[in-house]
């Protein structure tokens, strides 16, 4: 049975960490930027990404999206726009996976229970998609986790 | 015979000032009575001149002489003993009138002088004697006016009102001396001392009829009223009413040996507490009970409020029966004094009078010990009261023995007849001292001292030789050694302290002050209590206002005081002292109660300062509402506490609970470790927002109260702390069991639920609350009509507003009146753009936009003109003065975007806000992926 390579993206080690304490058989690989992610898919089969939503501790020249466009989009503002694309640079790297032809599932460590009209725009732009609460227990991650996964699987 | 008329003569013609005289003069005389009668006759004529001519001590000495060569004349011990009293001799005097009783006694002149005597007398007087005597003196007029009199000074103001008709029917020879209005003084003041002011305001107007001055006695009595709230009000008179009701059933209750009543009838002395029966019966239970000193306290407050003879005695004899047998150490000199003050002796059980007789004699008073055991035995032998023959028989050696004692200690006769035949040294030193012969009885005394055994009383008695040649400080150390020997003697004590006090040893005098009053000597029951006043008075005023058990003992003390020895208040001198203590002692405890007050209220506030400080405080919604502009700022940190603290921790805690209840306290603990460590913590990161969150609101004078009024904080603070605890606890060395992995799991269940269920809830619904305002048309109206209004563009004609709304049930996260500013800026900017048409022109668009990659959606409000086009960087990048500046200013702080884009014909733009949608919980339901 090969064991599914799960790629975690994110700013820091802390889904990494705990993820791997879950003691799933998975094989957990890490991406820090869209960049690193976006190589990752293209070398190697990825089961299943998880998104971390945001960014503010890598370089801002990692981060993903098209700064003129959001200066524009937050009024002007360099700074704000900034700040735009790393708060929501989960997105912005799937984005980009997407784009470089990546349709494998992605798992959003985000809580949308308050935006589920957002989530379904995601949703049809992303697609396959799936998020997770901020208070999501360790029996979630695993059902999320193994979902997405068997619907690698059956993708494949 | 001729010889001794001879001298006779003489001496009628000479002027008798040396004692001497008299043995002279006895040598001289003859045995033949009728010259013993003659020779007293005249040397009585010369003493009645001295008398007269106001040489008393001449005339006392003459008839010293009389008595000695006619000693069996009771008329000449009689005038004796009033010249005595003139020469402030009252030793001397009572014991002239003794022996003119003794001598003759049907003699009821001299048996009412006597008694009036004793009545008067400066220390308190015997006045059970003087009643005795007034009772036997029936026959003269004047005898029921005195025995009324002393009747109203031994308290008891019955017997004085049904003497007082007997007095009008047969009064005194001597209305001066014993004039009604004195009568009535001293009725008002029996009935005074015992509460019942209207009648003694009925007996000093009496008073007054009769010629005496009552203003101050009536103003004393208004204000004695005012205190105890006599002057009731119906509804009160009421409750005195059910009160005495109460209190009469519990005492007959208590009578018939029934258990005492239930709490009502202390409810109603609550209610009422100026019912002295109420206090009677409620003391009478609280003994019954065990609690001693409440059963004190209430017969007490019976004795200083109005009761009848019968309570009055009954609260007497209850209370003689407390000091003496209930408590460890018996109080036998109240107890003694108490039974003295009660009922008559017929009343009392034979055991309650055997325990008054131990009383008298435990504390020295054997006289009336010995008239106490003689009445017993009087009683004994009446048919009536037949007592057994044992008990009589002890009661026979009881006086026996009295007898045998009473008359060394007390330094007087039982009886008179004993005294005619001076037998000892102790009678020879009397005699001469009486004869002023004072070198002469020191003489014996010493002599009788030096031979004899050590006797107390012959100690004392040179003691008062000694003061009467002046020699005070000889006086005090005879005193002393009085004391050396019989240690117990009050009176001995209290006599020392005075002279001490005039000598100006207040040291030592206090103490004997104390030590007579312990011993129950009534008269140093002031200056004992005084004393010890100015001892609590000394102290720093800080233990003064804290100690209120000192003041009040000796509130106490006054009260049992009053209570055994009311006559104390009809002497002025000494009222006027006992009123003057009672006012210090209630100045001290007025300022005990107003410390306990102040200090109850310093404590109230303090308790409300750290209540406040504790629980009182802002939350953040307040905080948001009260200052709108901290709203983003707020929602900010709220939102990366939530990314930051409670975000990746609920798969730490699951895994932890996993491990513990799979028995690895270690995985465990590694787990939960970091969460709580020192660093960079989420704990840490909790306590950093929350110090920006207070410091927020401390820039805006709001104190917020974090850890414990929001509900978010509040959980998390709580689950972080379980934590630590938590993790202190797996990190210790004891034995870790399989019951403690169950336990640790269960409390990290509760860390979890507090810091995700709750505070993970706690923080969506402050966000949510954070978003206030709805943009609608209603919204967009209003702003246009505002503009419209001013007076600004008032010569402007405005077309109306053309609306077109693309969206409903639209939010956004900032205050209303900030949006309903941005709506006018907007349409005040555009009308003035439109500044070359006649009538201007603006079209407000109302809309939605989705944000490219992050699907974020945007309240959009554009308001369309016919203006000149502007650049986008005028736009984004406005002047500060210039409307668009406040624009740009507000929709930056919230988080939009302030844009110019093209518009269709007719309009040449439109200025566009974008404001980040927000979505209210009661608007948008829960959904799950």
């Amino acid at each position: 049975m090969i064991t599914p390579t799960i790629l975690i993206v994110e700013d820091g080690d802390e889904y990494l960490e705990a993820l791997t304490a879950l003691g799933a058989a998975c094989n957990w690989v890490q991406a820090r930027s869209a960049a690193d992610a976006g190589a990752r898919v293209a070398r190697e089969p990825v089961a299943c990404v998880v998104l971390d939503m945001r960014f503010d501790r890598i370089p801002r020249e990692h981060l993903a999206g098209d700064l003129t466009a959001t200066v524009r989009q937050v009024g002007g503002d360099v700074e704000r726009a900034w700040r735009y694309l790393a708060q929501h640079q989960g997105l912005f790297v799937l984005a980009e996976l997407r784009s470089a032809g990546w349709q494998g599932p992605a798992l959003l460590a985000y809580d949308f229970t308050r935006e589920a009209r957002r989530f379904d725009a995601l949703r049809s732009l992303y697609a396959p998609i799936d998020w997770i609460g901020d208070d999501a227990s360790a029996n979630t991650w695993r059902t999320k986790l193994s979902a997405a996964c068997a619907s690698a699987c059956e993708a494949r | 015979m001729i010889g001794g008329l001879a001298l006779l003569s003489a001496l009628a013609t000479l002027p008798l000032s040396l004692p001497e005289a008299a043995t002279t003069v006895c040598a001289a005389v003859p045995e033949s009575p009728d010259a013993s009668r003659a020779l007293a006759a005249t040397l009585r004529a010369k003493a009645v001149r001295l008398r007269d001519s106001r040489d008393w001590a001449a005339a006392a000495a003459t008839l010293r002489i009389a008595v000695a060569v006619s000693p069996r004349d009771a008329q000449l011990w009689h005038e004796l003993a009033q010249l005595e009293v003139q020469l402030n001799q009252p030793l001397a005097a009572e014991a002239a009138w003794r022996q003119a009783i003794g001598v003759q006694a049907d003699q009821p002149m001299v048996r009412m002088a006597f008694a009036e005597f004793l009545m008067l007398r400066a220390n308190g007087g015997d006045l059970d004697q003087a009643a005795e005597l007034a009772l036997r003196a029936q026959r003269e007029p004047g005898s029921t006016c005195l025995a009324a009199r002393i009747a109203a000074l031994r308290g008891l103001c019955d017997d004085a009102d049904r003497h007082w008709p007997d007095c009008q029917r047969n009064p005194a020879r001597k209305p001066a001396r014993l004039a009604p209005a004195e009568l009535h003084l001293a009725r008002g003041r029996c009935r005074f001392a015992r509460g019942e002011y209207d009648a003694a305001e009925s007996a000093w107007e009496q008073a007054q009829v009769a010629g005496a001055e009552v203003t101050a006695l009536l103003a004393q009595l208004g204000e004695a009223r005012r205190k105890v709230g006599v002057e009731a009000r119906p509804e009160d008179r009421k409750a005195m009413a059910t009160v005495t009701e109460l209190a009469r059933a519990a005492l007959q209750g208590l009578d018939r040996g029934q258990e005492p009543p239930d709490r009502g009838l202390e409810r109603a002395v609550t209610a009422a507490p100026a019912v002295g029966v109420g206090h009677l019966a409620l003391g009478e239970i609280a003994i019954r009970q065990g609690r001693l000193e409440r059963g004190e306290f209430h017969l007490l407050r019976a004795l200083a409020l109005p009761v009848g003879d019968g309570d009055r005695a009954r609260a007497l004899r209850a209370l003689g029966r407390l000091c003496a047998t209930s408590f460890a150490e018996p109080r036998w000199a109240e107890a003694a004094a108490f039974w003295t003050a009660a009922a008559p002796l017929e009343d009392l059980p034979h055991a309650e009078q055997m325990l008054w007789l131990e009383a008298l004699r435990r504390t020295g008073q054997l006289r009336a010990a010995h008239r106490l055991v003689t009445r017993m035995l009087a009683q004994a032998t009446d048919s009536s009261r037949a007592l057994a023959a044992d008990v009589v028989r002890e009661l026979r050696a009881q006086k026996l023995a009295l007898e045998a004692v009473g008359g060394a200690v007390a330094g007087e006769q039982l009886t008179p007849a004993e005294s005619t035949a001076p037998s000892g040294p102790r009678d020879r030193a009397r005699l001469l001292a009486r004869a002023d012969r004072m070198v002469e009885a020191v003489a014996v005394v010493r002599a009788e001292l030096r031979d004899g055994p050590a006797k107390p009383e012959l100690w004392r008695d040179l003691a008062h030789y000694q003061r009467a040649m002046g020699d005070g400080a000889a006086a005090r150390e005879s005193l002393v050694r009085a004391l050396e020997l019989r240690e117990s003697q009050g009176d001995v004590h209290w006599t020392l302290a005075r002279w001490q006090i005039e000598a100006g040893e207040d040291a030592a005098a206090r103490r004997h002050i104390a030590r007579a009053d312990s011993l129950g000597v009534a008269a140093a029951v002031p200056l004992a209590v005084r004393a010890d006043l100015d001892d609590h008075l000394s102290q720093g005023w800080a233990v003064r206002v804290w100690d209120r058990a000192t003041p009040a003992a000796l509130s106490g003390r006054l009260d049992r005081l009053l209570a055994r020895d009311p006559a104390a208040l009809s002497e002025p001198d000494r009222a006027a002292d006992l009123a003057n203590l009672r006012h210090a002692i209630d100045a001290e405890l007025r300022l005990a109660a107003v410390a306990r007050g102040a200090g109850a209220l310093f404590a109230l506030v303090a308790c409300a300062i750290w209540a406040w400080r504790r629980w009182g405080g802002a939350t953040l919604r307040s905080l948001v509402i009260a200052h709108p502009d901290t709203g983003p700022e707020v929602q900010r940190i709220v939102a990366a506490v939530r990314h930051e603290v409670i975000k990746h921790n609920t798969l730490w805690l699951g895994t932890a609970v996993d491990a513990l209840l799979a028995g690895d306290r270690e995985t465990a603990l590694r787990t939960v470790r970091p969460l709580v460590a020192e660093g960079d913590s989420p704990r840490d990161k909790l306590a950093d927002y929350a110090a920006q969150l207070e410091h927020i609101g401390r820039a805006r004078g709001v104190r917020l109260n974090l850890r414990r009024r929001d509900p978010a904080f509040t959980a998390l603070f709580a689950g972080f702390a379980l934590l630590a605890r938590l993790t202190q606890a797996m990190g210790g060395r004891r034995q870790w069991t399989a019951a403690r992995s169950q336990r640790a799991a269960r409390r990290l269940r509760l860390a979890l639920r507090q810091l995700h269920a709750n505070a993970f809830n706690a923080t969506a619904a402050l966000l949510d609350s954070l978003r206030l305002a709805r943009v609608d048309a209603e919204l967009l109206k209003g702003a246009y009509q505002q503009v419209c209004a001013e007076p600004a563009l008032a010569h402007r004609t405005i077309a109306p507003m053309g609306l077109d709304v693309q969206g409903a049930d639209l939010w956004v996260a900032m205050p209303r009146s900030a949006l309903n500013e941005i709506a006018v800026n907007l349409v005040r900017n555009a009308i003035q753009a439109d500044a070359d048409s006649a009538i201007a022109r603006v079209e407000l668009v109302l809309a939605t936009e989705v944000a490219p990659i992050t699907a974020l959606e945007s309240v959009v409000v554009a308001v369309r003109d016919r203006g000149p086009a502007l650049a986008i960087d005028a736009v984004q990048h406005p002047q500060l003065d210039h409307g668009l500046g406040l624009v740009h200013s507000l929709v930056e702080r919230y988080g939009g975007a302030l844009d110019v884009t093209a518009a269709p014909a007719p309009w040449s733009k439109a200025v566009a806000v974008r404001l980040p949608r927000a979505y209210p919980a009661t608007h948008e339901p829960l959904a799950s992926p």
